[in-house]
């Protein structure tokens, strides 16, 4: 009897520390959430809508036959170059972008 | 699909929905990293190495004032076999990838002669020629070009940066010969033989305190050179030059970024500048993501073991920011963490020096990650900044944060909501620290 109560504690013992170390591995692997700070919000919101600004003026270049360009006509044809620009613009990765000199 | 970076998923971001989940894959060749080093160590995933610069020699033979080189007098070259056992290191470690670029920079790169660069490009070809496809960059003052050099750029198709501060009012208020003397006649000389023999050059301008008050005579400068790629590296103090001039100005900086994005889109974007562009990149497309502790974090390879690698003209070498191998640590054994004739690479992040080097690193980037608005467009700044800057490795924002990223950035989304109609908006807009509530 004395035993088996030996071998039984033994066991529980064995599990716990099983449970323990899956619980251990399991919250060192979920990824932990990135801080969702209020500026930083609002910061990727703006991002996100001038990412769509750019789309859209991309998909819907503006056409006008006329000479003189309304403002807005004017808007769009630099939102268009600037669409149109930011994948023809070289690859910087290999400048020295470090330091003075 | 080991050969490439492995798009794996969506990370689970707000924003950032499409963003493409990276993890590169070292190759794992017959001789490559012993000890296990590569699965053992605490790295940010087993990122291969983006940029081998080397410094060939530490002298320059002008002396501008706001150089961050301490060693700029020594006179010391770099040898062939140090060369052979830069790159012998990395094929070892399985750090090279299907491309690399080598950087030759810091000091003036054009003190060594031909003949040493076109041994040395042979021996690297040699080396890691079979798997690699390199490329070979100078970053140069253009003071020593001529016919010979023209010659050997266009033979090696280098690439090749000029740094010119702009016109010679700007330039030759710090970019001076050790006899004190502007070198921008120099410079301009240097630049029309590359025009004529019809090299394509970028430009590389530090801008200082003086410069924000000249936007435009500073942009005419680059399009009449024909230029059509130039960067601002913004006053920084690092090392020996230890203030920026831009401290305090903050408004004329956003003011020049202004400016330099009016005059660029005005001409169509015959000139471009690194900064905004950067900028545009970042609107249109998210950073790459990385995987490391079960987390995606945005690329910064300043914050990525041995994704930058720098070593000097004795084969000492060192990683994250490339501009502090040479700068007295007592702290961090000066930056130096290994020799290339020593041992490898990855070996060195069993040192102590290493480890030291790396959890502070990584302190900081962790701060940004958990306090800075920016973190998702940066991934946690460049150490050497925020060591000069706030004196601590793991503080976080700087003022080459602002000049650099924020700034810009902000510059950028501001045109953007004007041309779109959008309402303006100050959110998470960059403020100087003495602004800040």
């Amino acid at each position: 009897m004395a035993q088996f109560s030996k071998s039984k504690i033994q066991r529980s013992v064995e599990r716990l520390f099983t449970l323990l170390g899956l619980a251990g591995a399991a919250a060192t692997a979920l990824p932990v959430q990135a801080t969702q700070l209020p500026e930083r919000l609002k910061l990727e919101a703006r991002v996100a809508q001038a990412r769509q600004v750019l789309r859209d003026a991309a998909r819907a270049p503006v056409e006008s036959g006329s000479e003189a360009k309304t403002a807005a006509e004017i808007a769009a044809g630099t939102l268009l170059a600037q669409a149109n620009n930011w994948n023809n613009w070289p690859n910087w990765s290999n400048w020295a972008n470090w330091a003075n000199g | 699909m080991a050969e490439s970076a492995e798009v794996l998923a969506s990370p689970p971001h707000r924003v950032f929905s499409a963003a493409p989940l990276i993890r590169w894959f070292p190759r794992r060749g017959k001789k490559a990293a012993s000890a296990g080093s590569l699965a053992l160590l605490p790295l940010p995933v087993q990122s291969r190495t983006r940029l081998l610069i080397l410094q060939p020699t530490p002298f320059c033979n002008i002396d501008c004032d706001y150089c961050y080189l301490p060693g700029r007098d020594n006179t010391a070259k770099m040898g062939l076999g140090t060369v052979r056992l830069a790159a012998q290191r990395l094929l070892e470690d399985a750090l090279a990838g299907p491309s690399l670029t080598v950087v030759w920079h810091a000091g003036e790169p054009l003190m060594m002669p031909p003949d040493f660069y076109r041994d040395a490009f042979a021996i690297v070809e040699d080396v890691l020629g079979a798997t690699t496809q390199i490329a070979h960059s100078m970053q140069t003052n253009a003071t020593l070009i001529d016919d010979d050099w023209c010659e050997f750029f266009q033979r090696h198709a280098v690439r090749v940066g000029v740094s010119v501060d702009g016109p010679a009012a700007l330039h030759d208020l710090h970019r001076r010969t050790r006899a004190g003397k502007g070198s921008h006649a120099l410079v301009l000389r240097g630049l029309e033989r590359l025009r004529a023999h019809a090299i394509p050059h970028h430009a590389i301008a530090v801008v200082t305190q003086t410069t924000l008050a000249h936007a435009d005579a500073f942009f005419d400068f680059f399009d009449q050179q024909g230029i059509r790629d130039m960067g601002c590296n913004f006053d920084e103090a690092e090392g020996p030059h230890t203030s920026s001039s831009l401290a305090g100005r903050e408004e004329a900086h956003a003011a020049f970024l202004q400016r330099l994005l009016e005059r660029s889109l005005a001409c169509g974007g015959r000139v471009l500048v690194r900064e905004l562009a950067n900028a545009y990149r970042l609107v249109a497309e998210p950073l790459p993501q990385y995987l490391w502790r079960g987390q995606s974090w945005p690329d910064n390879p300043q914050v990525m073991p041995f994704a930058l690698l720098s070593v000097a003209w004795n084969g000492d070498f060192s990683t994250f920011s490339p501009e502090w191998l040479g700068q007295p640590s007592a702290t961090f054994g000066d930056f130096v963490l290994g020799n290339v004739a020593l041992g490898g690479y990855l070996a060195s992040a069993d040192a102590e020096n290493f480890q030291r080097l790396w959890g502070a690193v990584a302190a900081g980037t962790e701060a940004c990650r958990r306090g800075c608005a920016w973190f998702g467009f940066c991934g946690g700044g460049a150490p050497v900044n925020k060591l000069y800057e706030n004196g601590d490795l793991s503080s976080t924002e700087t003022l080459y944060c602002r000049s650099m990223l924020q700034r810009p950035l902000d510059t950028v989304l501001r045109r953007i909501e004007l041309d779109g109609g959008l309402p303006a908006t100050a959110a998470a807009a960059p403020r100087p620290p003495e602004t800040r509530s």
